[in-house]
C-alpha cells in the first residue's frame, strides 16, 4: 500500500496567503510516500513546506511558478501504475476532459493528474482516471467559480487505487472516495 | 553529651523553590499553614522531639539554601558554609511539586547534590525518602506529574519510600515524617554528628583567617 | 611591637566570640525555662553582641543569636508570651540584630587593602544570607500582620538599607524583602518600598529589584482573579508606573536597555493585571518613546532586543492585531528601531496575523498596518543596498504578498476602499517590491469584482462607488506600474487574467483593451523563446473561452494569436501553437462558434509545420523527426470528427494515418518507445470507439486500423 498527495494550485502568496489550517494540520510527514504537483506553487516556500512533508517530490510547472526548472510534463511509475503530471495550461480548451485524453494517450499513463481549472474532477476514461486535484488553497480562478480548496490522496495497493478527495466546504473537511481497478488491456499498456 | 548525640536525627529537605519544603515542615512541627509565598533566606531549621519505638529522639529538619533566585545577578552559590550543613545527616528527603514538571525532573539532580556534598559513606544505601506535594491544588486538576511516574522513579533509584502529600490540609504529613524518623534511625551514623552551635565558630574561624591575612 | 598588637587584638576578640557563644547558649536555656520574661533576656544578649566588633565574628554570633532565639521569640500562641507587647518586642529584636549585622557587614567593605578588595567582595557575598536571615525570620513571625509591617517592620528594614549606602547590601537586601514577605504586603506597601528605589546607590541594579517585583505581582495577579480587586484598590500600576519614571529620572546614567527593560516589566505587569486597560499600555509604550526619543538612534543589541519584547508583548497578550493597531504609541516605539530589527518586527507583526486569522476590515486599518510595517514596504533612509540578502528580501515581500491576502471586507465599498489604500503604500515600494505585491493586489481587486459581479443586479446606477468598471481601471494602471520593473511576463498574464474578468462582466471594450495590453507586452517585450511558448498558450487558452466579443474585435484577436503562433522560434512549437488554434474556431458551446473550415484551415497548416520539422530533422540529424507532432495532430482530427465537424472527415483520418504508418517504417525513423506508445494508443482508442457501437461506431466505421 503506497499513499500518494496528489495536489496543485496553491498560488502562494499571489492569491492565497496559506494552506488551509485544517489541511495543514492533516499533512503531516511521515505519512505519505510520493508527493505530485501539478505546479502554481508558487514559491519555493512553499516547495520546501511540501518536501518537509515528504522528500519524494513531482512537480511540473504552472504559468505562475518561480522555479523555471520544473518540466512540463512528468511520467513516474508508482507499483503497477503509471503517473502523467502536467499543470494543464498547455492543454486547450483548458480542462476538456477530450484533449486531456489526448495527453494521457501520449504519455502513455493509467492515471493523468493535473490542474489549472482549480476545480476537483476526476474520470474513468478509457479504462484509465484523469484527476484534477482542484487547489489545496481554493484560490480565486478566471475558469472555476465558487473555489473550494482541495487535494487527493491516492491508496495504490496491486492493481487497485482509492482515490481520496479532501475538500474544504465551509470550514468542515469533507471526504469523498473513488475505487478504481486496472484492467488487464491498460496494464498491457503501461507495460510497455 | 554522648547520649544527647544519639538523639538527635538530622535529615535533610531538599527540592525546588517554591515546591514547599518550609509548608511542609512548618506543618508537622507547628500545625500551620499559610498560602502566602515567602522565600527561605540561608538555612532553615526546625526541630521536633519525636518517639520513636519508645524512644525519644530530637528530629532536626533543615532547609538548605539553594540561592537559584539569588543568583540571577551571577554571585555564587554559598558554597562553603552549604557543605558544612550536609554532613552528618541520617536522612535527605527530597521534595517537588506534583504540579510543576521541572520540579519532578530536578528530583534526580538534587539527589545527586546531595551526594556529593555529604558524601555518605554508603551512597547506595544511604536513605532517601521522596515527597509528592500540593496535591490539594485545583482538586488535583492541574496536576502533571503522575503517582505511577513517580513511582517508577522512586523504584528505579532502589526503591526510596514515596508519599503524595499536602502541606495546606494536611494529609499524609504525619505519616511521611513517621517515615522520614524510621529511615533516619536506620542509618547509623559513621561520624561524629554536626551541632550547630560548634559548626558556626568553626565556620567563622576558618573565614576569619583568610579575611584578616593573620598568617603569622 | 606591632605582631604584639594583632595578636593581641586577635585574641581578644576570639575570647569575646566565645564568650558570647556561652552566654548566648545561657541565655537560650534561661528563657526556656521561664524564669525571666524572654524580653529582658533578648534585650540583654543583643546588647552583649555590641562587644564584638570583629565585622566576621559578630555576623556569625549574631546569626546563632538569631537562629537560637528563633523559636524563642514571643509570638501569638507561642508559649514565651504573645501579647501585643512582647510581640513588638520581639520584632524589635530582630530588626536591631539586622541593623547591627548589616552595619557589621558593611563594614567588612571599608576593611583591609584595596588590594583585596574584590577577593573581600566575593566573601562578604558569601555571607549575606547571614544579614538577610534577619527578614526570614522576620517573616515567620506571625504576630507581624499588615499593620506592624507597613508601621514598623518595613520603614525600619528600608532604612537600614538605604542609608548604609552600600551597593552590594542594598541590591540584596531590597531583593530580600521583596521575596520574603507576602505578595498582599507588598501591594499594600508599594509606595513606601518604591519609594526607597530612587534613594539607592546608582550602581544598584533597580531594574533587577523592580523586575522581581513585577514579577512577583504578576504572578499574584494570575494566581487568583480574588485578588485582582486589590490591585485596583491600591492603584499598583500608577504607583508602579510612577515609580520607573523617577528611578529613570533619577539615574541618568542607567543604560538604554536597562531602562526599557524596567518598561518591559511594567508592560508585562499590566498586560497581566488590567489586560482590559489598552490605555495602560499605550501609557508604557508613550514612556517608553519618551525616553528613546532623547537619544540617538538605538544601536545597542541588548536595548533592542528589549524593544522587540516590548513590541511583541501586546500582540501575544491580545493575539490580535487589530488591538495593537489601536495603540497609538506602538510605531512611534517601531521608529526607534534600526531598519534590521523594523523589519524583523514587521514580520513577526505580519505573522501574527496569519497565525490568529485576522482580518484586517477598514482602510483606515490598513492604512496604520502598513505604516507599521513601513520597513518591509519601502526603502527606509540610510539603508544600505548591498547589506540586503536576495533570500531574505524575497521572504519579506512574501510574506507582504501574503498579508495582502488578510485586509477584507464584507462589504464592497469598503473592500475598496482597502484596495485604494493598499495600492497607494504599494506603488511607493518602488521595482524591486512591485513583482511580490501587485500580484496580489490584483487577485483581490478580480476577486471583488467576481463579488459584484455574483450579486447582479445590486450595482446599477452611476454614483454607486464600488463598479467593476471602476475597478477594472484601477486595475489596468496597477498592471502597468510592472512596466518600471520591467516583468512584462507577469504583466501579460495579469492582463489575460482580467480581460477574462472583464469578459464575464460583459464589458467588451474592457476585455479587449486588456488583450491588446498583453499582445503588446508580447509583441515588444516577451523575448525569450520558451516564454513565447508559454505566453501563446495562454493567449490562446483565455481566447478561446471568452465569448463577449464581436466579429471584427474576435477576427482582430484570433487573427493576431494564430500569427504569433506561426512564428514561435522551434518548428514543433509553432506546430502545436497552431493546433490549438484551432480550438478558436470552435467552441464546444451551444452558443460557440463553430467555423469547421477554419479549424481545418489550422490543422492543415499544423501539417505543413510538421512535415517541415520532419524534413528538417532528416537533414539536420538524419534521423527520425517529431512524428508525434503527426500522432498529435491525428488526436486533433479524432477530436474535431468526433464533435461533428463536417470539415473533418474518416478518409482524412485514414489518410493521416497510412502517413504516420509510412514515416514509421520508413528508413531513418528509429522507432522512439513513447511515441510507438502514444500512436498505439491513439490506435486502441479509434479501435475501442468502433466497437462502442451506436452513433459514434458508425461514424467510426469507415476507418480501417
Amino acid at each position: 500500500m503506497v499513499l500518494v498527495l496528489a495536489l496543485g494550485d496553491l498560488h502562494i502568496p499571489h492569491r492565497a496567503s496559506d494552506l488551509p489550517a485544517k489541511f495543514k494540520a492533516m499533512l503531516v510527514p511521515g505519512k505519505i510516500q510520493h508527493i505530485i504537483c501539478t505546479g502554481n506553487l508558487c514559491i519555493k516556500e512553499v516547495h520546501d513546506y511540501l518536501k518537509s512533508l515528504c522528500p519524494d517530490l513531482h512537480i511540473t510547472r504552472g504559468e505562475y511558478d518561480e522555479d523555471a526548472r520544473y518540466p512540463e510534463t512528468k511520467t513516474l511509475t508508482i507499483g503497477q501504475f503509471k503517473l502523467g503530471l502536467c499543470h494543464g495550461h498547455q492543454v486547450i480548451p483548458w480542462g476538456d476532459l477530450d484533449s486531456l485524453a489526448m495527453l494521457q494517450r501520449q504519455l502513455d499513463v493509467d492515471i493523468l493528474v493535473t490542474g489549472h481549472t482549480h476545480q476537483f474532477k476526476a474520470y474513468k476514461h478509457e479504462g484509465g482516471v484523469v484527476i484534477n486535484p482542484g487547489s489545496a488553497t481554493g484560490a480565486h480562478s478566471s475558469i472555476t467559480y465558487e473555489v473550494n480548496p482541495s487535494f487527493v490522496l491516492m491508496d495504490i495497493d496491486g492493481l487497485r487505487v482509492v482515490v481520496y478527495v479532501y475538500e474544504l466546504i465551509d470550514g468542515e473537511v469533507k471526504v469523498d472516495k473513488i475505487d478504481f481497478k486496472k484492467t488487464a488491456t491498460s496494464a498491457a499498456a503501461a507495460a510497455h | 553529651m554522648a547520649s544527647r548525640r544519639r538523639m538527635l536525627l538530622k535529615v535533610i529537605i531538599l527540592g525546588d523553590s517554591g515546591v514547599g519544603k518550609t509548608s511542609l515542615m512548618n506543618q508537622y512541627v507547628n500545625k500551620k499553614f499559610s498560602n502566602q509565598y515567602k522565600a527561605t533566606i540561608g538555612a532553615d531549621f526546625l526541630t521536633k522531639e519525636i518517639q520513636v519505638e519508645d524512644r525519644l529522639f530530637t528530629l532536626q529538619m533543615l532547609i538548605l539554601p539553594f540561592l537559584q533566585i539569588w543568583d540571577t545577578a551571577g554571585q555564587e552559590r554559598f558554597q562553603s558554609l552549604g557543605v558544612a550543613f550536609y554532613r552528618g545527616a541520617d536522612c535527605c528527603v527530597l521534595v517537588y511539586d506534583v504540579n510543576v514538571v521541572k520540579s519532578f525532573d530536578n528530583l534526580n539532580n538534587w539527589r545527586e547534590e546531595f551526594l556529593i556534598q555529604a558524601s555518605p559513606s554508603d551512597p547506595e544505601n544511604f536513605p532517601f525518602v521522596v515527597l509528592g506535594n500540593k496535591i490539594d491544588v485545583d482538586g488535583g486538576n492541574s496536576r502533571v506529574v503522575s503517582e505511577k511516574k513517580a513511582k517508577a522513579w522512586c523504584a528505579s533509584k532502589g526503591n526510596i519510600p514515596y508519599f503524595e502529600t499536602s502541606a495546606k490540609e494536611g494529609i499524609n504529613v504525619e505519616a511521611a515524617f513517621e517515615c522520614i524518623a524510621k529511615n533516619a534511625l536506620k542509618n547509623e551514623p559513621e561520624e561524629e554528628i554536626y551541632l550547630p552551635d560548634t559548626v558556626d565558630m568553626a565556620g567563622s574561624s576558618r573565614l576569619q583567617s583568610s579575611s584578616s591575612g593573620c598568617e603569622c | 611591637m606591632r605582631l604584639r598588637e594583632d595578636a593581641r587584638s586577635l585574641i581578644f576578640t576570639n575570647l569575646c566570640s566565645m564568650l558570647g557563644t556561652f552566654f548566648l547558649g545561657l541565655g537560650s536555656v534561661y528563657i526556656k525555662s521561664k524564669e525571666a520574661p524572654a524580653k529582658d533576656i533578648l534585650k540583654d544578649l543583643v546588647e552583649m553582641c555590641r562587644g564584638i566588633q570583629h565585622p566576621v565574628r559578630g555576623l556569625f554570633l549574631r546569626n546563632y543569636l538569631c537562629q537560637i532565639s528563633r523559636d524563642k521569640l514571643p509570638d501569638i500562641g507561642s508559649e514565651y508570651g504573645g501579647d501585643g507587647d512582647s510581640i513588638n518586642d520581639a520584632v524589635e529584636f530582630v530588626l536591631q540584630n539586622f541593623t547591627e549585622m548589616n552595619k557589621l557587614w558593611v563594614r567588612m567593605h571599608h576593611q583591609g587593602p584595596i588590594r583585596e578588595k574584590e577577593k573581600r567582595e566575593k566573601e562578604r557575598s558569601e555571607l549575606r544570607d547571614l544579614v538577610g536571615k534577619n527578614l526570614h525570620v522576620l517573616s515567620q513571625i506571625d504576630g507581624v500582620d499588615l499593620d506592624m509591617y507597613r508601621d514598623t517592620v518595613l520603614p525600619r528594614a528600608l532604612e537600614q538599607v538605604v542609608n548604609c549606602k552600600d551597593d552590594l547590601a542594598q541590591h540584596y537586601l531590597m531583593d530580600c524583602i521583596i521575596q520574603v514577605f507576602p505578595d498582599e504586603y507588598h501591594l499594600q506597601t508599594l509606595e513606601t518600598l518604591l519609594g526607597a528605589c530612587p534613594q539607592l546607590q546608582p550602581n544598584v541594579d533597580i531594574k533587577m529589584v523592580l523586575s522581581q517585583l513585577m514579577d512577583r505581582l504578576s504572578n499574584y495577579a494570575a494566581s487568583s482573579t480574588e485578588v485582582l480587586p486589590e490591585f485596583l484598590q491600591v492603584g499598583a500600576f500608577a504607583k508602579l508606573s510612577n515609580a520607573i519614571g523617577k528611578v529613570i529620572d533619577s539615574q541618568p546614567e542607567m543604560p538604554v536597555f536597562g531602562s526599557i527593560t524596567l518598561y518591559v516589566s511594567l508592560l508585562t505587569f499590566t498586560l497581566r493585571v488590567h489586560p482590559d486597560r489598552l490605555d495602560y499600555v499605550d501609557q508604557v509604550l508613550a514612556a517608553c518613546v519618551k525616553k528613546l526619543s532623547c537619544l540617538p538612534r538605538i544601536e545597542d543589541k541588548k536595548a533592542t532586543k528589549q524593544i522587540v519584547a516590548l513590541l511583541s508583548a501586546p500582540i501575544e497578550k491580545y493575539n490580535d492585531i487589530d488591538t495593537a493597531l489601536k495603540l497609538s504609541n506602538y510605531p512611534r516605539v517601531m521608529d526607534h528601531l534600526d531598519n534590521a530589527t523594523n523589519k524583523v518586527m514587521a514580520v513577526v507583526i505580519i505573522q501574527s496575523i496569519m497565525k490568529n486569522n485576522t482580518y484586517i476590515s477598514t482602510s483606515d486599518k490598513v492604512d496604520a498596518l502598513f505604516e507599521l510595517i513601513k520597513g518591509l514596504i519601502r526603502d527606509m533612509e540610510d539603508t544600505d543596498d548591498e547589506e540586503l540578502d536576495e533570500d531574505d528580501f524575497k521572504e519579506e515581500q512574501n510574506s507582504v504578498a501574503r498579508l495582502i491576502h488578510m485586509l477584507y471586507n464584507d462589504d464592497p465599498e469598503e473592500m475598496l476602499k482597502i484596495i485604494y489604500a493598499v495600492r497607494k503604500h504599494i506603488l511607493l515600494g518602488g521595482h524591486k517590491r512591485l513583482v511580490f505585491t501587485v500580484p496580489p493586489l490584483v487577485f483581490s481587486a478580480l476577486k471583488l469584482v467576481r463579488r459584484l459581479h455574483c450579486q447582479e443586479g445590486d450595482v446599477i446606477g452611476e454614483d454607486v462607488p464600488a463598479t467593476p468598471k471602476k475597478i477594472f481601471q484601477l486595475l489596468h494602471q496597477t498592471v502597468e506600474a510592472l512596466s518600471v520593473v520591467p516583468s512584462p511576463e507577469l504583466a501579460l498574464r495579469l492582463y489575460l487574467q482580467c480581460a477574462e474578468a472583464a469578459n464575464d462582466c460583459d464589458l467588451e471594450p474592457v476585455a479587449y483593451a486588456f488583450f491588446t495590453q498583453a499582445f503588446v507586452l508580447y509583441e515588444e517585450e516577451v523575448a525569450d523563446s520558451k516564454a513565447q511558448v508559454t505566453a501563446i498558450h495562454l493567449i490562446i487558452g483565455t481566447l478561446q473561452r471568452m465569448n463577449i466579443f464581436g466579429v471584427e474585435n474576435r477576427d482582430t484577436l484570433t487573427h493576431k494569436a494564430t500569427g504569433y503562433s506561426a512564428k514561435l522560434l522551434k518548428k514543433p512549437d509553432q506546430c502545436r501553437a497552431v493546433y490549438a488554434c484551432s480550438h478558436l474556431f470552435w467552441v464546444d458551446d451551444q452558443d460557440g462558434i463553430k467555423d469547421g473550415e477554419r479549424v481545418l484551415l489550422c490543422l492543415k497548416r499544423a501539417l505543413r509545420i510538421a512535415n517541415a520539422a520532419q524534413q528538417m530533422a532528416n537533414v539536420t540529424r538524419g534521423s527520425s523527426g517529431p512524428v508525434t507532432l503527426f500522432v498529435e495532430i491525428l488526436n486533433k482530427y479524432i477530436y474535431f470528427f468526433e464533435k461533428g465537424n463536417p470539415q473533418i472527415t474518416s478518409s482524412a483520418i485514414q489518410g493521416l494515418i497510412e502517413l504516420i504508418m509510412t514515416e514509421m517504417q520508413s528508413d531513418n525513423s528509429l522507432s522512439e518507445p513513447s511515441m510507438d506508445a502514444f500512436f498505439s494508443s491513439t490506435l486502441r482508442y479509434i479501435q475501442f470507439q468502433k466497437q462502442k457501437g451506436g452513433v459514434m461506431g458508425e461514424k467510426y466505421e469507415p476507418v480501417k486500423v
